[in-house]
């Protein structure tokens, strides 16, 4: 998606049947090989249905699996890392923040030995953190581990109340990336 | 007449305030584990008074403190206590002294900017309390508090219950409430009914001047002095004169 054809090819294909690669290709003014390339990542990606082309085996044919704007949540769904650890120290900043002038230093620290394991650097663990393992579900975990954190040191409601306010802040731009919009 | 022995003042253990001659006035401090009141029209001392309960208990008695700002910013009362020589952070890095200033997400985000009611702060004190194993707690004040509701049954019922729990955690509180103009003791007039003690300060014109004054209008299992007493804020804090006010 971040190169400059791929949105190319999916606009192009929004409306079409099934669509060879070479079809993309000499539409676009671009190589085929290229086209063919980002068809099959966005086959593998979930984009587009994909069948091999009757007439012309190996070859294959694509189209797009559901409506452009279904395929924008989906894109929501698969979370990019980098743009998931950037969430995510918004988020944190904005909570640490409002969890020290609401309770002080003392509890903020808790915090953060709560959610990271008690270490100073604690931007550093969270890219570790997003460094492996799917984004989705690591951004996913870590937001609740801060609402149950937060809530064992300043108790359920005033944590609602921190979490719901940083989680606006640390998304503001990126609201694809919450898990679901706050209540 | 029985005299339970548990109710008798002498038998009721104390919390020593460390305020300049207030605990003469008590048998040497409030009982352990009490709900006190104070109540005071504004530049009376309330905070300065509470500041120095708070932080003495932290610094001189070893009994971990929590400090509930509702209306105060946390700046204010650090300001407040700064002036006083009262360096209140190597206290809040230690965890003797948790400096909590709700007022900040009441002062809050759209629709999230409703003020703090008594089960929210019942429910973080809960939490807090537990994490330093806090001894004291300080609500400055209740009046922000009662924002929340819409009449005064509703917060006579919740203030109720919210000073019931402060019993029962065994906690020893002092809650600040203001007084009105009016000649009012207390903002709300419920106040000092469902605490244990009532102190009041109040300002009084004497030939043009303000006069600070403290009395003890009422405390639980204590023999406490009633009269009125002069205040002086000096540099080192609130104190309260051993005579009284003709």
């Amino acid at each position: 998606m971040a190169s400059e054809h791929g949105l190319a090819i999916l606009r192009l294909l929004r409306g079409r049947g099934w669509t060879l690669a070479s079809h993309v290709a000499e539409s676009l003014r671009i190589h085929t090989t290229t086209a063919s390339k980002h068809l099959a990542a966005f086959h593998e990606a979930g984009f587009l249905d994909r069948q091999t082309h009757a007439a012309r085996r190996p070859t294959f044919a694509y189209r797009l699996r559901t409506p452009l704007i279904r395929i924008e949540f989906d894109l929501a769904g698969a979370a990019d890392p980098n743009q998931a650890a950037e969430a995510a120290e918004a988020f944190l900043d904005s909570l640490l923040a409002a969890v020290q002038r609401v309770g002080g230093p003392r509890i903020s620290e808790d915090l953060v030995r709560g959610l990271l394991g008690g270490t100073d650097d604690w931007r550093r663990a969270l890219r570790v953190r997003f460094g492996g393992t799917d984004a989705r579900t690591t951004l996913d975990a870590l937001i609740e581990d801060s609402r149950q954190t937060c809530a064992r040191l300043v108790g359920a409601t005033t944590a609602e109340r921190l979490v719901r306010h940083a989680l606006e802040d640390g998304f503001e731009g990126r609201r694809s990336l919450l898990p679901e919009a706050p209540a | 007449m029985i005299v339970r022995p548990e109710l008798e003042s002498s038998h009721v253990p104390r919390t020593a305030t460390g305020i300049e001659g207030l605990d003469r006035l008590i048998q040497g401090g409030v009982p352990r584990g009490s709900v006190n009141l104070l109540a005071g029209p504004a530049g009376s001392g309330k905070t300065l008074l509470a500041t120095q309960f708070a932080f003495y208990g932290a610094s001189r008695f070893d009994e971990a403190v929590v400090y509930l700002a509702l209306e105060e910013t946390r700046e204010s009362v650090e300001r407040v206590m700064a002036g006083f020589g009262m360096d209140v952070a190597p206290l809040e890095k230690s965890g003797k002294f948790v400096l909590v200033d709700l007022g900040a997400i009441r002062a809050g985000h759209g629709a999230d900017a409703s003020p703090v009611g008594f089960r929210e702060i019942e429910d973080f004190l809960r939490s807090c309390i537990a994490s330093i194993q806090a001894r004291r707690v300080v609500i400055d004040s209740v009046c922000g508090v009662s924002l929340r509701y819409r009449n005064l049954w509703d917060l006579r019922e919740e203030m109720f219950a919210f000073t019931r729990f402060l019993r029962d955690v065994g906690v020893t509180s002092l809650i600040l409430t203001e007084s009105p103009e009016s000649g009012r003791l207390t903002r709300f007039g419920i106040e000092q009914f469902l605490s244990d003690s009532f102190i009041h300060l109040a300002l009084e014109d004497v030939k043009g001047e303000l006069r600070r004054t403290l009395t003890v209008r009422k405390m639980r299992f204590t023999k406490h002095d009633t009269g009125k007493h002069p205040v002086h804020i000096t540099r080192d804090g609130f104190v309260v004169s051993e005579e009284r006010v003709a």
